[in-house]
């Protein structure tokens, strides 16, 4: 079924966002604080997205709870990157492929497939964002 | 509870907002989400290149472009619509 196996890929990539914060937060507190944000600005449409694919010919609850099952994976994510070993030597490695697969690989051409202006003026503003927000954290610190 | 648990739990609860506006049906929030994904794009964009990566090979050595590699990475994701 189309939408367990969304479902299921979803729950790895979720999974591996916590797994991103826990160890960017590992390696200094205000590379973690940068995670968190660009982590958080996904998970909406993420949300919007698992529940849409779930909601299909389907009752409202199933889209609430699968959105609610991302979420836990993540908080997993965390707590296993705290435990094990490897993911806290690797799981920087792992978690940077998948934020730079996902966002080239899905969000971009998500983005690209919109008509009008503001969806890359949106996508700029992101990246300057972070360069503000990096200028900001690196001066302080 | 460690700092990165609770910002997870935030991150988290993000998942279930998303998930609310489209139960709700509430289609402004949805086309305001929409460009949330456009720029969570270019942030997210910039923070994997220009931190992690470098914080990544010096963490993992050898093994970190093959851990980073597309060969991992899409088994973990689907199409984030």
């Amino acid at each position: 079924m189309a939408g367990t196996s969304a479902l299921i890929g979803l729950l790895l990539h979720t999974f591996f966002d916590g797994v991103a914060i826990a160890s960017a937060f590992l390696v200094r507190p205000e590379l973690g604080l940068m995670v968190f944000i660009a982590i958080f600005l996904h998970k909406l449409p993420e949300g919007v997205t698992i529940s849409s694919i779930m909601m299909a010919g389907a009752e409202r609850e199933r889209g609430g709870r699968a959105a609610a099952l991302l979420g836990l994976a993540t908080l997993a994510g965390v707590i296993m990157t705290d435990h094990v070993g490897f993911l806290v030597q690797h799981g920087l490695a792992i978690s940077a492929g998948v934020a730079i697969y996902v966002a080239a690989s899905n969000l971009v051409p998500e983005l690209q497939g919109k008509h009008g202006w503001t969806m890359p003026a949106a996508f700029f503003a992101g990246a300057l964002v972070f360069f503000g927000t990096k200028t900001l954290v690196d001066g302080l610190s | 509870m460690s700092k990165a648990l609770l910002y997870a739990l935030v991150a988290a609860a993000g998942n279930v907002l998303g998930a609310l506006a489209v139960t709700r049906r509430a289609a402004l929030q949805l086309k305001v989400i929409e460009h949330f994904l456009a720029f969570g794009a270019g942030f997210m964009l910039s923070v994997a290149i220009i931190e992690l990566l470098p914080e990544a090979f010096s963490r993992s050595g050898r093994v970190a472009p093959l851990l980073s590699s597309r060969a991992i990475s899409p088994f973990t994701s689907r199409s984030i619509r």
